[in-house]
């Protein structure tokens, strides 16, 4: 499957009702559900949050191979931003020092089975796995 | 869908999806916060970091004063995310329930 979204947090309701349909129809479970809705959702705003300047869409992909759902975003003029690279979130800091900054990806990464980045002529392309048995 | 509504009792039951999309009105609501309260999340499905966030700027702002937020009923999805953020010890969370 594969839809070109707004490159705007409006976008949000129709990428969640897109994977939402992939879901179903690869009977997927809560836990699968979850951490996919999750990174979809953190990586999607990202990509909103920080290359708003451009204004075009954002394709997102969803396929199957095997037992393993995977989930592509691309944004084809972004700046370069690795998230497998980004600096960790300290959590133990006390409440007073502890950020919103960073968590969605620290808690997508953990969620997640794999995560991949490239940049292409301008292209910042995520790619995100889940396991079906997981 | 996600709602936030009040109860007689003056707890917060929030319900449905928290997200990036729902930040912006749930704050409206945890702004008017001003002392302890307790957050039911027995009907929450999903929260995300947008969702966190909100929770965690209400939770700086109480604990000037020496107040806090109570989070009860969280289904195990949300207290996985909770505790991979390690939120669950920055928030007084009641177990059992949900």
């Amino acid at each position: 499957m594969e839809k070109r979204f707004t490159k705007s947090f409006d976008a949000l309701p129709e990428v969640v009702t897109f994977l939402d349909d992939f879901i179903r129809s690869h009977k997927a479970g809560p836990e699968v559900e979850y951490a996919l809705h999750v990174a979809l959702e953190e990586f999607f705003t990202n990509m909103v949050k920080y290359n708003s300047r451009s204004l075009n869409d954002i394709q997102i992909s969803l396929w199957r191979e095997g037992e393993t759902l995977f989930v592509r975003l691309v944004d084809e003029e972004a700046e370069p931003f690795d998230p497998t690279q980004a600096r960790g979130v300290d959590t133990s800091l006390p409440i007073e020092k502890r950020k919103v900054g960073g968590l969605g990806i620290h808690i997508s990464k953990q969620l997640v089975d794999s995560l991949s980045y490239s940049y292409e002529d301008g292209k910042g392309i995520i790619t995100f796995t889940k396991n079906l048995g997981a | 869908m996600f709602s936030i509504s009040v109860n007689d009792n003056g707890e917060i039951l929030l319900s449905g999806r928290f997200d990036a999309s729902q930040a912006g009105h749930a704050s409206e609501v945890f702004d008017q916060v001003s002392e302890t309260t307790r957050v039911n999340f027995r009907d929450l499905d999903y929260i995300s970091s947008a969702g966190l966030g909100v929770l965690l700027k209400t939770q700086k702002r109480l604990g000037e004063s020496g107040n806090g937020l109570i989070l009860t009923n969280m289904n195990k999805l949300v207290r996985d995310v909770f505790r991979i953020a390690r939120f669950d010890v920055v928030f007084e969370i009641e177990e059992g329930g949900g």
